[in-house]
Formats: C-alpha cells, sequence, structure tokens
C-alpha cells in the first residue's frame, strides 16, 4: 500500500509525458514550445555537467536561504512571541517581507551584494523567511492557556515558559512554517540566479536567450526535483520530531 | 488561614463572577465550594492561586505560590512528556535533578497507583488515570495549599469515588488546607469539612455548612440518614437557582 501512495502521482505524470512525446513527434506541437520529454532527457544527459554544476550551486544556496530563513525566523519570532510591545514595533516588518515582490528588489540585492552567492542566499532568505515568522509566532501565541496558567503556577520563569511550553507546543506550526519556506526557497534561490546568472536560474535565463526551450524544461525539471527535495526533507524531520508528541 | 476581606471579582462584559464574600479559611481545613455555574467559584480559586485580580477587596493568604497547587478541571498534561516527566514538572522547574525529583514522587506514584504507567505519554491514559497523574504533579511538592477545580468532572462515578477517597487518605497525612470546587453536592459533602454554597450572579455565599463527619469518611457514609439530609437541603437551596 505504502508503494501504491508514491505511485498514483506518478499516473497522471506518465500520461502527461507521454502524451506531450506522442504530440511532438507528431508534429501536432512545434518542439520551440514544448519539446519532447525525450529531447529533455537527451539535453540533460548531453550536458550533465553543467547541469549538475548549476544544481549542485542552487542546492547550496536556497539551503543556505533556508537555513537562515529557519534560523533567523525563528528568532524574530521567539523574540515577537515574547513581548506585545516588540510584536506591535515589528510584525508590520515581517509583513513587509511578505508583501515585496522578490523580482523588484532583486537589481537591488545585486547592488548591494554583488553578482554572486550572497544575492542568491538573500533572495532565497527574503522569500522563505515569512513563513517561519507566521508560522512559528501563530504556533507560540496559541499555546494553551491552560497549559499557561499551569507554568503561572509552577511559578515558572518567562523564559522557561517560553522553552518549556510555548516551544515544544508550537512545533508542528513551526515545522509547518519550515515545510512552506522548503519551497520558497527554491524559488527565491532561481529569481536571484535569474540577476546574478548563475546555478540553475542563470541556466534558465541563458537558454531563454538563446531559445533553447529544451534546455529551459530541463533546468525547470530540476528546479523542481531540487524542490521536492527540500519539502521531502523537511516532511522527514517534521514527523521524526512530531513522532514525539503523537497526540496532538 | 486565608482571610477574604469583601473579596470580589465582577467580569465586566458579562457583570457575572464573584460577588463580595468575606470568610477565613482555616489552615489544615478543606472546604469545598458548591453553586451554580458561572457564581465565581473557579473565579475564587484563581483569584487565590494569583491567577485573577479582585475587582474590590483582598486576600490575606500565608502561602507562597510554591507553597500551593492546582488541579485544574482537566488533567492539563504536557503531552510531549512521559508521566513521570509530568509529574516532576514542579520541581525540575526548580531546579531539582530530575532523578532526585523521580525518588521524591515515588510514595505518590505508589499511592496513586501509577507506577506502570511512568514512561507511558498522556495521550495513552484514561481520563481516570490523567487525573491521577495531575494530582501526583500537584502532591509532589507537598502543597500546603491544594486548589481543586472540578478535579474529577470528566470521570466516571466509581473512579470519581475511588480517587475521592484517596484523595481523603493523602489529605490526613498532608494536611494540607483544600479548597475543592465540585457540582457533585453528594461528592462534595462528602469529602469536606465545610462547605461553602453559592448562589447568583454574580455569586454570593448563602449558606456555609459545618460537616462534621469524623475524620474517616467510609462510602457507607453517602447512605447516613443525617448525611443525606444535609445534602437534600443543599440540593433544595441551589435548585430554585438551577
Amino acid at each position: 500500500m505504502k508503494t501504491m501512495k508514491f505511485l498514483y502521482p506518478l499516473i497522471p505524470l506518465l500520461l502527461i509525458t507521454s502524451f506531450t512525446e506522442y504530440a511532438s513527434r507528431k508534429g501536432m506541437i512545434p518542439t520551440f514550445l514544448l519539446p519532447a520529454p525525450s529531447q529533455v532527457f537527451l539535453v540533460l544527459k548531453e550536458d550533465f555537467g553543467s547541469f549538475r554544476d548549476a544544481f549542485l550551486q542552487t542546492l547550496f544556496a536556497s539551503s543556505l536561504g533556508l537555513g537562515l530563513s529557519m534560523v533567523v525566523g525563528l528568532g524574530f519570532a521567539l523574540l515577537l512571541s515574547f513581548s506585545n510591545l516588540v510584536r506591535k514595533m515589528f510584525y508590520p516588518y515581517a509583513i513587509f517581507f511578505q508583501t515585496v515582490p522578490i523580482i523588484a528588489i532583486a537589481p537591488l540585492l545585486v547592488i548591494w551584494l554583488g553578482y554572486g552567492l550572497p544575492t542568491v542566499v538573500a533572495s532565497a532568505f527574503i522569500v522563505s523567511v515569512f513563513p517561519v515568522i507566521a508560522n512559528s509566532v501563530l504556533g507560540l501565541l496559541g499555546t494553551d492557556p491552560l497549559l499557561l496558567n499551569l507554568f503561572k503556577m509552577l511559578d515558572a520563569s518567562p523564559l522557561q515558559t517560553l522553552f518549556r511550553l510555548r516551544v515544544p507546543a508550537a512545533l508542528p506550526q513551526i515545522l509547518g512554517g519550515f515545510k512552506i519556506a522548503a519551497g520558497l526557497a527554491v524559488i527565491g534561490a532561481i529569481v536571484g540566479e535569474f540577476i546574478s546568472g548563475s546555478g540553475l536560474g542563470g541556466l534558465v535565463d541563458t537558454a531563454r536567450n538563446q531559445q533553447r526551450v529544451d534546455r529551459v524544461f530541463a533546468a525547470v525539471l530540476l528546479a523542481a526535483f531540487l524542490g521536492i527535495l527540500f519539502f521531502s526533507f523537511i516532511s522527514f524531520l517534521n514527523s521524526l520530531v512530531l513522532g514525539q508528541l503523537k497526540e496532538k | 488561614m486565608i482571610e477574604f476581606k469583601g473579596l470580589s471579582k465582577i467580569f465586566p462584559q458579562t457583570g457575572a463572577g464573584l460577588g463580595t464574600i468575606s470568610t477565613v479559611i482555616e489552615s489544615g481545613e478543606w472546604v469545598t465550594l458548591l453553586g451554580p455555574s458561572g457564581c465565581g467559584k473557579t473565579t475564587l480559586l484563581k483569584l487565590v492561586a494569583g491567577l485573577e485580580d479582585e475587582t474590590s477587596g483582598e486576600i490575606r493568604s500565608p502561602f507562597q505560590k510554591n507553597e500551593m497547587s492546582f488541579v485544574f478541571q482537566e488533567s492539563a498534561l504536557l503531552p510531549w512528556k512521559t508521566v513521570a516527566q509530568n509529574i516532576v514538572l514542579p520541581l525540575t522547574l526548580r531546579g531539582v535533578d530530575e532523578k532526585v525529583a523521580l525518588e521524591k514522587a515515588r510514595p505518590w506514584v505508589q499511592k496513586l497507583r501509577i507506577e506502570r504507567f511512568m514512561q507511558s505519554k498522556p495521550h495513552e491514559l484514561s481520563g481516570g488515570l490523567k487525573m491521577r497523574v495531575s494530582l501526583a504533579r500537584a502532591l509532589i511538592t507537598e502543597p500546603k495549599l491544594l486548589l481543586l477545580d472540578e478535579p474529577f468532572a470528566a470521570l466516571d462515578e466509581p473512579i470519581r469515588i475511588e480517587l475521592g477517597m484517596e484523595l481523603r487518605e493523602l489529605w490526613k497525612t498532608l494536611r494540607p488546607t483544600i479548597l475543592m470546587v465540585t457540582h457533585s453536592i453528594t461528592e462534595g459533602l462528602w469529602l469536606c469539612d465545610r462547605a461553602l454554597i453559592f448562589q447568583g450572579q454574580p455569586g454570593k455565599v448563602v449558606l456555609d455548612q459545618k460537616m462534621d463527619l469524623g475524620m474517616d469518611r467510609p462510602l457507607s457514609l453517602r447512605g447516613d440518614a443525617h448525611f443525606l439530609s444535609t445534602v437534600e437541603a443543599c440540593f433544595n437551596l441551589l435548585k430554585g437557582e438551577s
């Protein structure tokens, strides 16, 4: 049954790729618009080295961006949950990070940080940090009032209440935020790479300029694979941690 | 002793809460608070515990926070901790080593018969067991003041009776002051030395009933004619209110 769970999503994928392959070979769709899946895999195979390097670059930058989001976002959420005043002062800026279109500020990042890894990491961070903050704050402030009263009765210090009650109680929400951030970090990194010209984003940009749709698809495929990889890793982490809290 | 002097707590939105109360709770006394929902019984417990601020009046209490324990209506166990970790929580928060705390918990764990479940998680326990764990956690600090807010409300009658008798036995050993809220007139009167009957919204004490039934409270006492007449009197008093 477990194997079936993984097989089900493959059915539509198989149907779509088979149809695209058929339509492309029969000339029903121009290959400069939608290449045959076999062509995309051929490109991937032929230029494996550059795709692998680009993939690793994006993987590295997204990981750094996601890691930064997790650490900074959670730290910021802890601060926000600690005091009403701090929350009122700084939460609007967290929302700012969510509303600002990354594509609009990416050129600014290049001016500030140059054409390289820092810009890509910053872009991945900006896009992925908000879900971490929002989910963590939601979880940290949603602690059961009964348990809060218990900790008050036990004369727990604010720090004890935070780390021994609020944080463990908020873990499902915090990890939920990490899960959303994982996918967004890849998107953010690729947007940063569009501008800075590196990684999968850079590869997509170059291929687009060369009208090489097959290479665009190959890069997009790898980007999607990267997103799934991140998501799966966080989901694994999620089940590992939440396995300890079953009944929640 | 705890002294309530013109104490009140009114919730502005509803006008309900605790009306003015002035009385004295003697040290080592078991006082049951009876009355309809919303008459301020739980509010009184929270005021004593410092979980609410009074609207007027004052509480004179010799008990510090670390001398009190509160058993809530729900067991209030941390779901990610084991039974053992939940029980020793009050001590580990005070910086006591977990092993030392567990040693200290041992007599209560034995008395409440939860040794077998020490490594279980709360979701693996029945309602009765959860309340036992909650009681063990409240008793591990050997509190001088025990605040019980409908501790047996979610339990079946046989378990309520059993836990009530266990609690009475523990009280005989420790002799803490107990303030217990309950909706069960029979149970409340059976266990206590004194009952305060509340009525109205905001609630006021309409009857201060001594229960001179002796130290031991066997189950058979609940069938005693004198006891039953007191239960009936309280029932009639509260009947008009509900």
